[in-house]
């Protein structure tokens, strides 16, 4: 029952959470005219990019299925949900401070950073699964900041 | 596609922020223009054009092979 409760409290007060921070976020943007076509480009980008990543987790997770290891549908769907977000959210962080750049980042690094963020996490989830202790999952935050740092590092070899 | 905003910009004496005001834009979006990280739509291409009094085909310009 106490789980329950928590979980209601986890996926409603999430949800408003975020749809809290979303209509501020929007409200502050729209004060300095961000809310234009650049605004709209980058984040339906990042939306159309973050269904390759929710799709191969899926692909992932059917795998694990298909091997006989039993995941409960909740843990499944919040991994999904998980991952579309997060992926949704930082290429959308990628592709905005790559616009407001006057360096260009180099697309093999960013491929190369983001690579490496996608496979620490899925290979973290599945040890964290597999053994059912969460706390593999912290341990995919230092090679995931790694490949952050190394997508958002600039060419500097490209001048003008 | 290739644009001529940077030095239409200088020879008016305008900041991005003051040309971001005059088309409705953030100064996040002239800077990715300004530097051919993203092209814009046909209005705005229009609206930057008009803040320049040019005609957008003096403003941008399209290399022979186009869009890559």
């Amino acid at each position: 029952m106490s789980e329950q409760i928590l979980g209601m409290i986890g996926l409603y007060g999430g949800a408003a959470f975020g749809i809290l921070g979303w209509w501020f976020g929007r409200r502050m943007a729209k004060k300095q005219r961000g809310l234009d076509e650049l605004h709209d480009h980058i984040w339906q980008k990042a939306r159309s990019i973050s269904w390759y990543f929710t799709l191969g987790s899926t692909y992932v997770l059917f795998s694990l299925i298909l091997f006989g290891i039993e995941i409960k549908a909740g843990m499944l769907l919040g991994i999904i949900m998980l991952v579309h977000m997060a992926s949704w959210g930082i290429i959308g962080v990628i592709l905005s401070i790559n616009m407001n750049m006057t360096e260009p980042l180099k697309p093999s690094r960013v491929k190369f950073g983001i690579s490496i963020v996608a496979v620490s996490l899925i290979i973290f989830a599945i040890l964290s699964i597999t053994t059912g202790n969460w706390w593999f999952l912290i341990a995919s935050i230092p090679p995931s900041t790694l490949g952050l740092i190394s997508a958002l590092t600039p060419d500097k070899s490209v001048t003008d | 596609m290739k644009n001529r905003i940077k030095d239409l910009r200088k020879s008016k004496k305008m900041t991005q922020e003051e040309l971001a005001i005059k088309v409705g834009v953030s100064r996040q979006s002239i800077i990715a223009i300004e530097s051919g990280k993203y092209n814009p739509s046909l209005e705005l291409a229009y609206n930057i054009s008009k803040a320049f009094d040019s005609i957008i085909e003096d403003v941008f310009i399209l290399e022979e092979r186009g869009e890559e």
